[in-house]
C-alpha cells in the first residue's frame, strides 16, 4: 500500500524528468512512448539559451532572496519580542499575527494592489518584494516564537546577570541559540516566494520584471505547448528545491513538524 | 531614578522596537485590507472613474451573479471534499507508515520519497499534470487505454470532471505536508499503548478507529483548519491547468475577484467580493475553533 502512494507521488516527478530529456519526436505520440531510446539535452539547450528565462530566474532569485533577508531580520527580533516580553499592545498585536494566517491571498489581492500603486511600486521586484513580506513574516514570527519560547531561560539570565544589556544579549545569544529555528524558517520563506505565483502575475506586467513562476506558465501557450521545453524548464525550477530537501531533510521535517501543531 | 525602574523603562520600549517595524507590515497585510474593503464595498467607479456611493448595490449584484455563485459553490466544494481527501490520505500514510513491522530504512526512504511532490512549485505540478491529463498525449489515459480498462477521458475539458482532476492534483500536491505533521502527532503516541491494546486483543484496524485516530483528534483538526484556508489558495493550480475552466466551471472565488478587478475593473464589486470570502472563511475556521475546543474539552 505504501508503495501505491509512493508511486503516485513520484510518478509525476519522474515523468517530469524523463520527458524532458525525450527527442521532440517523442513527445507528443498516441500511444505513448514511454521510456525514449534515446535521450537529448536540447530541450535543456532552448531553456538555458532563451533569455527570457534567464531574466525570469533572476527575477524570481532577486525577489526570494530580498525576502528572505527582509522578512528575517523583521521577524527575528519581532519573535523575541513576543516570546519574553509583555508589552503593551503585546496581545492584540500577537492576535493580528494570527489572523492573517485567516486571510486567503485573494481577499488582500485587490487592496495591496491599490496600496501598491499609490507608493508607485506596481511593476517593479521592491513592490513585489513587500507584497511577500506581508505574506511570510506573520507565519515566521508564528514560528519563530513557538521555538525561541521553548529556550532557556537560564542562559540569557547568566547573561543579563553579569552585565549584557538585553540587546546584546539577544544579539550573542538568543540568536545563536535560534539558528536551527531560523534556518528552518528561511527555507521556508525563501521557497514560498520562488514558488509564489498569484502576487507575481498581478502586480507585475512586463517581460523584464516577470518571474519564473508566471514565465512558466506564458511557456504554455493557449494553442501551442512546447511540452520538452516546459518540462525542462519545471525540472530546472524544481532541482534546487528537490536538492536542497534532500540533503537538509531534517531540517525540513523539524521545521515543518515544529510550526504547524505544537504552537 | 532608581536603577531599578530605569532598568524597567528601558525594558519597555526595546521589544516595541523589536517588534514595531514587523508590526507595522502585519498592519498593512491585517488592517489596511480589511478597512479598504469595507469602505470600498459600498462604492461604485463610474466611468469618468469617479467614485459614488452605491449602498449595498454591489452585494445585491453579487447574489444574482451566476459566475459569483458558482465560484462560491465550488470554493466551498473544493474546501469539503479536498480537505476531507487531504486528511484521510495524509492520515492513512502516516498510520502505514508507524506501523512497527516496516523496516526502519524503509520507512526512512518512503517517508522522504512520499513528502517529496510538496517541494515542487504549484505551477510546475500543474504543467505537468495538465500532460498527464492530456486527452491524446498524456500518459493516463495512455494508461488506461492499454490495459483496456477504460476509453480515453477528457479530463480537464468537460466542466464537472475537471473540477475533480484539479482536486486530485491539488491533493497529491498538498497532503505530504500534512502527513508529516500527522506523523509527528503519530510518533508523539507511547508505542506501549498500542502494544498494550493489541495485546489485550484489538485487531489493528480497531487500534486505529478507537485509538489512534481519537488521539491525533485535535491535531487533525487544526489542519483541516490549514488546508481549508491553503484550498482557497489553489489559484495557481487552477489557473495553469483550466484558467477558470470550461465555461466557468473550475472557477473559484479568487478567480471571481480577479476578474472583477482586472477585466470588469470594477473596484466597489472586488472589495465586496473580497468581503463575502473573508466572512466565508472567518465562518469556516471559527467552525473548525469551535469543534477544536469540543474536543479538548470532552478530554
Amino acid at each position: 500500500m505504501l508503495v501505491v502512494l509512493t508511486v503516485w507521488g513520484l510518478f509525476p516527478v519522474v515523468w517530469m524528468f524523463l520527458s524532458s530529456l525525450k527527442p521532440p519526436e517523442n513527445l507528443l505520440t498516441s500511444p505513448v512512448i514511454w521510456v525514449p531510446r534515446v535521450l537529448t539535452l536540447q530541450h535543456y539547450a532552448t531553456v538555458l539559451q532563451s533569455p527570457r528565462f534567464i531574466k525570469y530566474f533572476f527575477n524570481s532569485f532577486t525577489v526570494a532572496s530580498s525576502t528572505l533577508v527582509i522578512a528575517l531580520v523583521l521577524s527575528v527580533p519581532a519573535a523575541y519580542a513576543f516570546a519574553r516580553f509583555r508589552f503593551p499592545l503585546s496581545r492584540g498585536a500577537f492576535l493580528s499575527v494570527l489572523m492573517s494566517q485567516l486571510l486567503p491571498q485573494a481577499v488582500v489581492l485587490w487592496p495591496v494592489f491599490v496600496l501598491l500603486q499609490h507608493l508607485r511600486l506596481l511593476n517593479k521586484l521592491s513592490g513585489l518584494t513587500l507584497s511577500y513580506l506581508m505574506l511570510v513574516i506573520p507565519f515566521s514570527i508564528y514560528t519563530l516564537r513557538g521555538y525561541m519560547a521553548h529556550l532557556p531561560r537560564e542562559i540569557e539570565e547568566a547573561a543579563l546577570i553579569d552585565g549584557c544589556s538585553p540587546i546584546t544579549s539577544f544579539w550573542r545569544i538568543v540568536v545563536p541559540m535560534s539558528t536551527p529555528g531560523i534556518a528552518a524558517t528561511g527555507i521556508y520563506i525563501f521557497i514560498s516566494s520562488w514558488n509564489e505565483y498569484m502576487f507575481a502575475l498581478v502586480y507585475t506586467n512586463s517581460t523584464a520584471q516577470r518571474t519564473l513562476m508566471v514565465g512558466i506558465h506564458e511557456f504554455m501557450g493557449e494553442y501551442f505547448t512546447d511540452w520538452g521545453a516546459v518540462m525542462a524548464a519545471s525540472s530546472l525550477v524544481a532541482a534546487p528545491a528537490l536538492i536542497l530537501f534532500v540533503v537538509f531533510r531534517r531540517f525540513f521535517i523539524e521545521g515543518i513538524a515544529q510550526g504547524g501543531v505544537k504552537g | 531614578m532608581s536603577r531599578k525602574a530605569a532598568v524597567r523603562r528601558r525594558v519597555q520600549w526595546m521589544p516595541m522596537v523589536f517588534a514595531g517595524p514587523a508590526l507595522v507590515v502585519i498592519l498593512l497585510l491585517v488592517a489596511f485590507p480589511i478597512i479598504y474593503n469595507i469602505y470600498m464595498s459600498f462604492f461604485t467607479q463610474t466611468w469618468s472613474g469617479e467614485l459614488e456611493f452605491a449602498g449595498m448595490a454591489n452585494f445585491v449584484e453579487l447574489f444574482f451573479d451566476d459566475f459569483f455563485r458558482g465560484s462560491l459553490l465550488h470554493t466551498l466544494w473544493w474546501a469539503v471534499i479536498g480537505v476531507l481527501g487531504v486528511l484521510f490520505l495524509s492520515t492513512w500514510a502516516s498510520i502505514l507508515l508507524t506501523d512497527k513491522d516496516i523496516n526502519a530504512t524503509l520507512r526512512k526512504m518512503c517517508t522522504v520519497l512520499i513528502a517529496l511532490p510538496y517541494l515542487i512549485p504549484a505551477v510546475v505540478s500543474a504543467a505537468v499534470w495538465k500532460w498527464i491529463y492530456h486527452y491524446d498525449f498524456g500518459p493516463l489515459n495512455d494508461f488506461l487505454i492499454r490495459f483496456g480498462l477504460f476509453h480515453r477521458v477528457a479530463w480537464l475539458e468537460q466542466p464537472t470532471v475537471a473540477l475533480w482532476a484539479i482536486a486530485a492534483l491539488w491533493i497529491w500536491h498538498i497532503y505530504p505536508v500534512l502527513m508529516l505533521q500527522v506523523l509527528a502527532a503519530l510518533q508523539a503516541i507511547p508505542f506501549e499503548i498500542r502494544e498494550a491494546a493489541s495485546i489485550d486483543g484489538a485487531s489493528k484496524s480497531a487500534v486505529i478507529r478507537h485509538i489512534l485516530v481519537p488521539m491525533i483528534k485535535p491535531n487533525l483538526i487544526i489542519l483541516g483548519l490549514l488546508a481549508t484556508l491553503w484550498a482557497s489558495k489553489s489559484f495557481a493550480y487552477i489557473q495553469v491547468m483550466t484558467e477558470g475552466g470550461p465555461a466557468n466551471s473550475t472557477a473559484i472565488f479568487s478567480h471571481y475577484i480577479y476578474n472583477a478587478a482586472f477585466i470588469k475593473f470594477a473596484p466597489g464589486l472586488t472589495a465586496a467580493a473580497s468581503i463575502v470570502m473573508f466572512l466565508v472563511m472567518l465562518g469556516i475556521s471559527s467552525f473548525y475553533i469551535s469543534a477544536l475546543r469540543r474536543s479538548t474539552d470532552a478530554d
